[in-house]
């Protein structure tokens, strides 16, 4: 993706935005403090990432940004500028779901559903750091996803199982 | 017992529904985008205790993008007062959705933007000047009561909301009996149910109809109508309720959503344009209601082998600045009077009072966490006291397996079980023998291990007529829930009902139940979610609040689609000129185990909904059954000694819990945790458990991290999820959960409502960290373990780092 | 829970970003913005102008082994430092306290640079690099400076830096006597430390030769336990002796108060913590 070059360091109180999410581009003049999980949500109108928090602590806004998770809500969309974004809805490929997706299911690693777009990212981005993890290691790599209806232990479940069936890819 | 009985119900099935916010399709109140939406932003007080004597919004009106704004005094002009469950004993509180003349709590709404962003919104809500003149304010409930406090409300003319008397069995007899009266002081402390997803609300207004849309969250829709209707002053027929399809967990927390709603609503119609509200978090914490806070001054009147033969309890709870839904709080706790203990001789004076805190609602667990907790640590003070085994003297107190269904002494009936073989499943698998042991051996490496346990009674499917107690002229009691089952034009069964859940997975729940009627595989059962009080099936009770929902829409959804059933075997037998004894319904058709003959739903559906000119004489088009349900709880209503059973089931678990201390950082660890739980029928086990573990994770969580603290002069200090840390993958430890379930003797299908869990391990690490620190004479009587609060009381017994 | 409106620059060199810093009074440097972002959308703080470095070509993430010390470019996140291979083998405090900083995706965006000028006393950065005697290399309108990371933090979130001045790199000492740790008390795993310490002993035979010892939450700014570090020199740390410098470490300590813990608790977290850190070194 092109980035656009300046020759002169100009203040701008709204920037020109072009991401690219789940292989789309989505391109917009914003006000530069949106938040990029408002660009997410309210341009791309992708409504599966959420907002839990006010104070980057309950990780329902976490997304893939140039593979790595992030907290959109900690983020200017200005920041995301040439970037490539993964959301929960890029997930699945042809309507087929990740061995992450399923093994949530199987497991029953949500009840209310708030946390689980959130939830599903940060798995993401841990099991393509480290394929194999130990329960301890899965617990600190989800410990910025806050769940409140299902104490975790699903969850941990659901990733082992995502884990064992090579689900890094 | 027959627990296996059962074909579709007791599977631990998929639960369907889960693969919308798995692949991210789910639609939450946010999501939903109406064009033309405006947003709404707060101007909330930074004091606890003032009167406004100015509010400036001119240059919040000058900001780009606002289009209104709204102060108490608008909204005075503008809506009635809310109605409230009772009036103080001496005057009236006025309840709007904005501070009116005074603020009374921090973070109380005092005026509202209205702007074509969030941003602006929030923009604008910075440039709103208000001049407060503070008052002196009262945090504690017994302060509240003492003449010379400050008034929350000056037209009550008192801070108490309400005060009632439980004088059960013969409290003076036992007393007068009793080896030892051990006197003491047990603290519940408040806290907040933060589910993930804030509450929120979106109001549209239809000009040529004079309606309203409100598409809300809060989980006893229409019980709150006469609150929202009688505000806005305009009538039930008029103001339509929904939910979206998904709602974020809720906790109990959202019921109290009315007053946002009756605001956004009223917006919307000023405005005639949709008007959105998003909690923020902060919001949430500071006023998205608040669990009870509550005192107990106990007596308890004691053999010297740990039996209990009396309680003399002075109870009193601090419902912050607003009663609302209180004071049902205060008679709620009965419905677990002697909690798991056949104690029959109880005396309780009850005082609900309001002070200068955020207002209290009916969160995870309501009242009844609170008493349970009170017990548990009341058998540790007197296994302590009488230097016995707390766990012998729970099990020397136990309700007895033979005296199921057991009447407690304030009406309740217990609904079976057997506590004590429970109990001992847990002394069992917690591999308590062992942990003592260790224990011993840690002590003398001064390492602190300790155990702790606690029983608890998770009361479910309320009885309204409790209020009564409260106010006899109340015009609610009982409880009810609607259902409908129907074979639609396409011969699939669908199936509704009035709950909308907020994480309780009902559709697939739901679906089991009608399949057991229906003998069919429940994925080929159509369940349709969400609430709507113009399309959908509800009665006023409709809710997922109380743990209702398993047993009441349960029921109503089993005898609905019994009446179905009637209907379609008495259609099959005419068309198959077949005795309706011989036909079979399964697997979605009618088969005569005589002929073979069989015609599948679809077939009976067109003729039903079209070709009804083929019908039977006085057979109703269609193939749709309604059930509405009235539990009847035996001692329905109050009698002149508050005595009134007040739930229809009763789950219980017994919970232990393992911890190691560190005495020089006051830190705990959790080493082991068991809960051995008797949910009775067990719908879907997948789903049970999944709530026992997350209602117990929050237990730990309200114990170990979680304290709405606020400072003296009434600030709340823990206004954020920095301050107020919920529990991470980091804190929460392993659960095992053992199921030893027994049918529930009030239900039809033996299921019990289950998922609230009584706040068990708040008292089992109350009890375990007391333990472990015993050796230095630490005494716990708070439910709240605070490393600080842990810290000073170390201190305080002389612990050295 | 949203941002009051700013403007931004977006410079692409080391030059612009001072030239546009020593123009605007007013402007506020945003790198990975984990603390920046939450007080702006808590509007706590609502600077009128950000520049942000993410462009910044000099400062890019980057970490090399140069000898005897290791250089790290201010850009560099959390997670880089924490997984890089010579980090964790040279320098493990500092890897141990970029791995624990808040969540994975915090560690993921936030920079070295962001958590030692945002100056937060309960920083794991900071802390650490106060005890392994770090050098920071500075850009300003006057050109390259270096200033070591004693007396770098002057008060409460605030460091000694010029508004224009931007921290290119640190460059962070490393030796093979050096025996080294840091650790922490938190109330959740994600949220700030309530204490935490970092030592950095260098050892010759079975003795301390020279010995930093840094507290953080313990004061205005991460503070050096001076005393204690003195009284540690040509000693071997016998129980006696470590308690005696957990000891000194607090004494006359004065941390803040904040609803996790008190002034008294906190001292005395840092003395336990102190003391387990000195203990756990095995010298």
């Amino acid at each position: 993706m092109a980035v656009q070059k300046y020759s002169k360091v100009e203040p701008e109180e709204n920037v020109r935005v072009s991401v690219k999410i789940n292989g789309r581009v989505y391109a917009e003049t914003v006000e530069a403090r949106m938040l990029l999980i408002d660009f997410i949500r309210d341009v791309a109108k992708l409504k599966g990432s959420k907002i839990g928090c006010d104070t980057t602590s309950c990780g329902a806004c976490t997304v893939i940004v140039n593979g790595r998770s992030v907290k959109s809500c900690t983020m200017f969309a200005f920041e995301a500028d040439g970037a490539e974004i993964l959301t929960v809805e890029g997930l699945s490929a042809d309507d087929k779901l990740h061995p992450l997706q399923e093994a949530f299911w199987n497991n029953h690693a949500l009840q209310c559903g708030y946390c689980t777009a959130g939830m599903l990212m940060s798995a993401y981005y841990l099991l393509k750091k480290n394929p194999h993890p130990t329960e301890e290691e899965i617990r600190k790599g989800l410990a910025g996803n806050i769940c409140r209806c299902t104490g975790y232990i699903n969850i941990i479940k659901a990733v082992k199982e995502a884990a064992s069936k090579g689900a890094s890819a | 017992m027959a627990l296996q009985e059962y074909k579709w119900m007791g599977k631990p099935l998929k639960v369907k529904e889960d693969v919308y916010p798995i692949t991210g399709k789910a639609t939450y109140l946010d999501d939903i985008d109406i064009p033309g939406t405006l947003y709404l932003a707060y101007v909330r007080s930074p004091v606890a205790h003032a009167r406004i004597k100015r509010i400036d919004t001119s240059k919040a009106l000058a900001h780009p993008g606002v289009v209104h704004c709204v102060t108490g005094e608008d909204v005075k002009k503008a809506l009635s007062p809310f109605m409230e469950i009772t009036e103080p004993p001496n005057g009236k509180i006025y309840d709007y959705p904005l501070a009116v003349d005074k603020v009374r709590y921090f973070g109380e709404p005092v005026a509202a933007i209205v702007a074509t962003s969030r941003y602006a919104a929030e923009d604008a809500a910075e440039l709103v000047e208000v001049e407060y003149e503070q008052l002196g304010c009262v945090l504690d409930a017994e302060e509240a009561l003492k003449p010379g406090a400050p008034l929350v409300h000056d037209e009550a003319g008192t801070n108490l909301v309400w005060r009632g008397v439980w004088d059960l069995g013969s409290v003076d007899t036992a007393f007068a009996q009793a080896d030892r009266v051990i006197k003491d002081k047990i603290y519940f402390h408040r806290y907040a149910p933060i589910p993930l997803e804030p509450s929120g609300v979106l109001a549209t207004y239809d000009e040529s109809q004079d309606s309203l849309t409100i598409y809300n969250m809060i989980p006893m829709p229409m019980f709150v109508i006469p609150m929202i209707c009688g505000a806005l002053r305009m009538p039930p027929s008029k103001v339509r309720m929904i939910h979206p399809p998904n709602i974020g967990g809720s906790f109990g927390g959202k019921i109290m959503s009315y007053t946002h709603a009756t605001l956004v609503a009223l917006l919307a119609k000023t405005l005639k344009r949709p008007v959105k509200y998003m909690e923020t978090r902060t919001e949430n914490i500071e006023s998205g209601t608040h669990s009870n806070e509550r005192t107990f001054h106990v007596e308890v009147a004691v053999k010297k082998d740990g039996t209990i033969l009396g309680l003399r309890a002075k109870i009193y709870d601090n419902c912050g600045a607003y009663p609302r839904y209180e004071p049902a709080g205060a008679v709620i706790w009965s419905q677990v009077t002697p909690g798991v203990y056949a104690v029959k001789n109880i005396f309780i004076e009850f005082a609900q009072v309001m002070t200068n805190k955020g207002p209290t609602s009916p969160v995870r667990g309501y009242s009844r966490l609170q008493h349970n907790f009170m017990w548990e640590k009341l058998m540790d003070i007197v296994a302590r006291e009488l230097g016995l085994d707390p766990a012998e003297v729970r099990l020397r107190n136990l309700i007895k397996a033979a005296d199921m269904p057991y009447t407690g002494p304030s009406g309740t009936i217990y609904d079976g079980g057997d506590y004590e073989r429970a109990f001992r499943k847990l002394l069992d698998a917690l591999e308590y023998t062992k942990w003592r042991k260790l224990q011993e051996e840690y002590r003398a490496k001064k390492r602190y291990i300790g155990i702790g346990f606690s029983a608890v009674i998770d009361s479910a499917a309320n009885n309204f007529g409790q209020v009564k107690i409260i106010n006899k002229y109340f015009p609610v009691s009982g409880n009810s829930e609607a259902a409908m089952v129907m074979i639609d034009q396409g011969g699939q069964v669908v199936a509704r009902t009035g709950t909308s859940d907020t994480g309780q997975s009902h559709a697939t729940t739901f679906a089991q139940i009608v399949a057991e009627e229906l003998d069919m595989d429940p994925s080929r059962i159509e369940f349709q979610r969400g609430f709507d009080s113009v399309s959908g099936v509800w009665a006023a009770h409709s809710g997922a609040y109380a743990s209702r929902s398993a047993v009441l829409a349960g029921t109503a959804l089993a005898l609905a689609a019994r009446k179905l059933k009637e209907k379609v075997v008495l259609l099959a037998a005419n068309l198959l000129k077949e005795d309706p004894a011989n036909l079979v319904v399964k697997d979605g058709k009618v088969v005569s185990s005589q002929s073979g003959k069989q015609i599948s739903f679809e077939e009976l559906a067109l003729i039903a909904w079209s070709d009804v000119l083929l019908l039977p004489e006085g057979f109703e088009p269609g193939l749709v059954s309604y059930y509405v349900y009235k539990p009847d709880f035996k001692n329905n209503l109050p009698d002149p000694k508050n005595r009134i059973n007040n739930t229809l089931t009763y789950s219980y678990t017994m919970h232990g819990t393992v911890v190691e201390v560190d005495a020089e950082t006051a830190q705990i660890k959790i080493l082991k945790h068991v809960a051995v739980s008797d949910p009775g029928v067990m719908i879907n086990p997948l789903v049970v458990e999944g709530q026992e573990a997350g209602a117990a994770i929050q237990g730990i969580e309200a114990a170990l991290l979680d304290n709405l603290e606020y400072d003296d002069n009434g600030v709340l200090l823990a206004s954020n999820f920095w301050l107020y840390p919920p529990i991470t993958t980091q804190e929460a430890p392993n659960l095992e959960i053992i199921h030893d379930a027994t049918r529930s003797t009030s239900s039809l299908t033996g299921v019990r409502g289950v998922g609230e869990g009584g706040g068990g391990p708040v008292g089992s690490l109350a009890n375990a960290v007391e333990d472990a620190l015993s050796p230095f004479g630490v005494k716990i009587r708070s439910s709240h373990l605070s490393s600080k609060y842990l810290y000073s009381l170390l201190k305080k017994s002389g612990v050295k780092a | 829970m949203r941002p009051a409106s700013f403007s931004v620059f977006r410079p692409l060199s080391l030059k612009e970003a001072v030239g546009v810093l020593s123009e605007n009074d007013d402007a506020k440097v945003l790198a990975g913005g984990q603390s920046l972002i939450p007080m702006m959308k808590l509007r706590v703080f609502s600077p009128p102008k950000l520049v942000s470095l993410q462009r910044v070509k000099e400062i890019q993430p980057s970490i090399s082994d140069e000898g005897n010390y290791i250089s790290i470019n201010s850009l560099t996140t959390y997670e880089d430092i924490a997984h890089n291979s010579d980090v964790r083998q040279k320098l493990p405090a500092l890897a141990k306290a970029a791995g624990e900083v808040a969540d994975q995706q915090i560690r993921n965006r936030g920079t070295i640079g962001g958590n030692v000028c945002h100056g937060d006393s309960a920083a794991n950065l900071g802390v650490t690099l106060l005890a392994l005697g770090a050098t920071l290399v500075i850009e300003g309108v006057r050109g390259e400076r270096k200033a070591g990371i004693d007396g770098f933090h002057t008060g409460p979130f605030s460091v000694a830096l010029e508004h224009d001045e931007v921290v290119k790199r640190f460059e962070v000492p490393y030796d093979n006597s050096s025996k080294q740790t840091f650790m922490k008390i938190s109330k959740t795993a994600t949220t700030w430390p309530m204490a935490s310490v970092a030592v950095n002993i260098s050892v010759s035979g079975s003795t301390v030769a020279k010995a930093r010892i840094a507290l953080g939450v313990a004061g205005p700014t991460v503070l050096r336990a001076h005393r204690a570090e003195a009284y540690l020199e040509g000693k071997s740390l016998s129980a006696d002796v470590v308690a005696k410098a957990a000891e000194l470490a607090v004494d006359g300590l004065n941390p803040p108060s904040d609803i996790h813990a008190d002034s008294e608790y906190r001292a005395h977290l840092l003395k336990v913590l102190t003391r387990r850190s000195l203990e756990s070194l095995g010298v």
